[in-house]
């Protein structure tokens, strides 16, 4: 099957250029990304994502397989029929839910525009648990958009697309949440940590060396720069650390296990968003 | 293109869909010691051992361009690394290497850490991320062993495609 051919190198050397090229002006820009994970793959992906749910919901109850087998057996006739019932119903059913969850999170806050949507893609090179999410600019979510699930704070759109968007979580470094402990009120900056994303722990830092903080406070978000709302539950205290300088490090335990999220909402609107930013450019402006 | 050639090729193309879809898609392949194999880097090398250099360039762009998709980096560094991966496979094992499951292990003992661990420096340690080496022996070697984990069957399966649509 197999010729020796004298182009294969020059070929080969023409093709590493052009994808250099591309690598270079595709840096920092998500459009040629974007074309594949939004436009191409994205309904492989939220069929793979929704298959692979179904799946392990039928792993978890296999009464309900059991009793499926038996109703197909005695209404052979209408197997297909119900088959198609069954799927669209369990279908619905996990719609309402994930609605329902964020619905929470909407009585509770009336000045949010919330976006509900699913994890489609979680790829192995992605570091800290980044994932991809089935709604995208035409959904109306932009880039540093905050995303919760009903337990709490997730993470913050890093990349958008047509119909997907990228999340950076709270285990990476990337990522920096102005909080606050609800109890003593000392204020931080969550982040991620390499050493502790494995476990689903984020660090606080900035803290005041004359800090109160213990074991099992809450943390919530202080909203301070309006890149996150205010009191978004973040997690607990796990534990208090110090670091090589000597300067506090509290270990926080998120409310949620952001490692195996299957599906989160999207904060696309709240009272005070940007407003940092929106004061540094009139200040610039000026 | 003979049709042989066609019927292959489409196996090809339907063979990298079906691995990007199981390589991204939460809950296909569990998390093992922090690590989620890369498909597309035993696929594309299992196509280039019995591909002549051209086409196998090709088939390497393509599992690469997929890879470089979905995660946070510019498009192109798995896509440059397959490429130039899939031709020296195609060379070597057109010239001075017998193709057998052995060989393409061996490739793959090689080849694979290289590229893991170039994805590592260009956008773990360049980032400037701390906790350099802690993280890549939690992350990224059982990445490595768990990827070419997939080697023998990625294999097994283009070598029947191969076999099959052989017109000599």
């Amino acid at each position: 099957m197999k010729s020796t051919s004298g182009n294969g190198m020059k070929i080969l050397v023409m093709t590493v250029c052009i994808l250099l090229v591309v690598a270079l002006v595709t840096a920092g820009n998500s459009t040629v990304n974007g074309f594949f994970t939004g436009v191409v793959f994205y309904p492989l992906q939220r069929a793979a994502a929704s298959l692979s749910g179904n799946a392990q919901d039928a792993v978890k109850y296999p009464a309900d397989i059991g009793k499926l087998e038996e109703e197909n057996s005695r209404l052979m006739e209408e197997n297909r029929r119900l088959n198609e019932a069954l799927v669209e119903y369990y279908d619905l059913k996990e719609e309402n839910q994930r609605l329902h969850k964020f619905y929470g999170i909407k009585e509770n806050n009336e000045d949010f525009s919330i976006v509900p949507s699913t994890v489609i893609a979680r790829d192995p090179n992605e570091n800290f648990y980044g994932f991809v999410l089935d709604k995208g600019s035409n959904d109306g979510i932009s880039e540093s958009d905050p995303v919760v699930t009903e337990n709490g704070l997730v993470g913050y759109v890093s990349e958008v697309n047509l119909k997907s968007c990228k999340v950076t979580t709270i285990l990476s470094p990337d990522s920096k949440a102005g909080a606050l402990d609800k109890k003593t009120e000392n204020q931080g900056i969550v982040t991620g940590s390499p050493e502790y994303c494995e476990e689903n722990i984020a660090v606080m830092k900035n803290i005041s060396a004359q800090h109160k903080m213990a074991k099992g406070d809450i943390i919530v978000t202080s909203g301070f720069g309006g890149k996150y709302p205010k009191n978004i539950r973040i997690g607990t205290v796990h534990s208090v650390e110090h670091d090589y300088s000597g300067m506090p490090v509290v270990l926080v335990d998120p409310f949620e296990d952001v490692r195996n999220i299957k599906s989160a909402a999207v904060i696309v609107k709240f009272d005070g968003k940007g407003e940092i930013e929106a004061y540094q450019n009139s200040e610039s402006s000026k | 293109m003979n049709r042989y050639k066609a019927v292959r090729y489409l196996a090809y193309f339907l063979e990298i869909i079906v691995c990007y879809i199981v390589q991204t898609t939460p809950g296909f392949t569990p998390e093992v010691f922090g690590g989620r194999p890369v498909l597309m880097i035993p696929l594309a090398l299992s196509i280039a051992v019995f591909e002549d250099e051209i086409p196998a360039i090709f088939w390497g762009v393509a599992c690469g361009l997929l890879s470089d998709t979905n995660y946070s980096g510019p498009v192109g560094y798995y896509a440059i690394m397959l490429a130039i991966l899939c031709y020296c496979v195609s060379v070597l094992m057109g010239n001075y290497i017998h193709t057998n499951l052995l060989t393409t292990m061996i490739i793959a003992s090689i080849s694979i850490p290289v590229i893991i661990f170039g994805q590592f420096v260009l956008f773990y340690i360049a980032s400037g991320y701390t906790w350099v080496w802690e993280y890549f022996l939690r992350h990224y070697v059982s990445r490595i062993i768990y990827t070419w984990a997939f080697v023998p069957l990625i294999y097994v399966f283009n070598r029947f495609i191969a076999a099959k649509t052989s017109s000599v």
